[in-house]
């Protein structure tokens, strides 16, 4: 459902979740509290480009849904 | 680890929206005229270490952002959602409630701000590196004749970069002004990496634009006429959407913009 709605314009589904990660890795309202550890608190220089680097691979490796 | 549970938090809305369908885990945690959209997680899952090896694994990492994603579609179609940063958790819903309390005014301004509207997502790809007219050093092998001829090259060359350059960025800005002006609210975040991006040329801009739900088709018949008027110059643009409005909630601690 989701990735329907979100590759409405035909965008290949692994472009669809690099800009998904854009936004939820470093979007989104990040809050203090009693949270247990967020993304938020995670050094995301080091962390982005492997990260993204394995989902780009995963993504590329399933056949794309229409 | 732990066998505790903790809370995810999607997102937040008004305390009248309606519990998500299609997923019986997800339910509305109410304080006041607000909601947090929760659902029960292993705590295990999110712990400091744990969780860095989690977001280094692909499949967890994937699963993790649909999910996100999904729960805060089915309710934003018809609902305004605050969409919160990717693996929020809380231990209990004392946590959840008395951040609601504290965060309440930020919340309510989004919630207003963000009604019947959604983000989109644009951005602009220079030519491939190898469609490029530049011819590369390897190919100047003949010698350069006088001291004048090659200086004269050298400084034509220089020129058409710079020329190239100049076209490159008037493409971007004019591509920014003209999606802003159908726009309530417009950002560019930085752009993704070409290892990442899945782009073969190097990503010039990454725009995210707050568009009216009302205005969507006007923003894409724009973004199809910028497209075509930009491809005959190499440069590729692509959007994705409607995303949630994750670029456009200021104020919060450590959100963009």
């Amino acid at each position: 459902v989701s990735e329907a709605a979100a590759i409405a314009r035909g965008a290949p589904q692994e472009l669809a979740l690099i800009d998904l990660l854009d936004r939820l890795l470093q979007g989104g309202v990040a809050v203090e509290g009693d949270i247990v550890l967020s993304v938020a608190d995670i050094d995301l220089v080091r962390l982005d480009l492997r990260v993204l680097l394995a989902a780009i691979d995963a993504a590329a490796g399933e056949p794309c849904p229409r | 680890m732990t066998d505790a549970t903790g809370l995810y938090l999607y997102g937040v809305v008004a305390a009248d929206a309606p519990v998500p369908d299609g997923d019986d885990d997800v339910r509305l945690l109410a304080e006041g005229d607000l909601a947090a959209i929760v659902s029960r997680v292993p705590l295990g899952d999110y712990e400091d270490a744990r969780l860095r090896a989690n977001l280094g694994d692909q499949a967890w990492l994937q699963s993790a952002a649909w999910r996100h994603e999904a729960v805060l579609e089915a309710l934003s179609e018809r609902f305004t959602v605050v969409p919160m940063r990717l693996c929020t958790v809380f231990r209990d819903e004392a946590g959840v409630r008395e951040m609601l309390v504290r965060e309440h005014d930020l919340l309510a301004d989004a919630l207003e701000r963000l009604r019947g509207r959604s983000e989109w997502a644009v951005k602009v790809i220079g030519p491939p590196r190898s469609a490029g007219r530049g011819a590369g050093p390897a190919e100047h092998r003949e010698p350069p004749g006088s001291g004048s001829d090659y200086l004269r090259r050298r400084l034509s060359e220089m020129n058409r970069r710079r020329d190239r350059t100049a076209e490159l960025l008037e493409a971007c800005a004019r591509i920014h002004d003209v999606l802003s002006g159908l726009a309530a609210d417009a950002t560019t975040l930085p752009p993704q990496r070409r290892e990442v991006s899945g782009y073969e040329g190097e990503m010039l801009q990454n725009g995210a634009y707050l568009v009216e739900n009302e205005r969507r088709q006007d923003f894409l018949a724009a973004f199809d006429e910028l497209a075509e008027e930009h491809a005959v110059l190499g440069i590729a643009v692509a959007v994705t959407g409607p995303w949630p409005a994750y670029n456009f909630i200021r104020g919060s601690v450590g959100a963009a913009a």
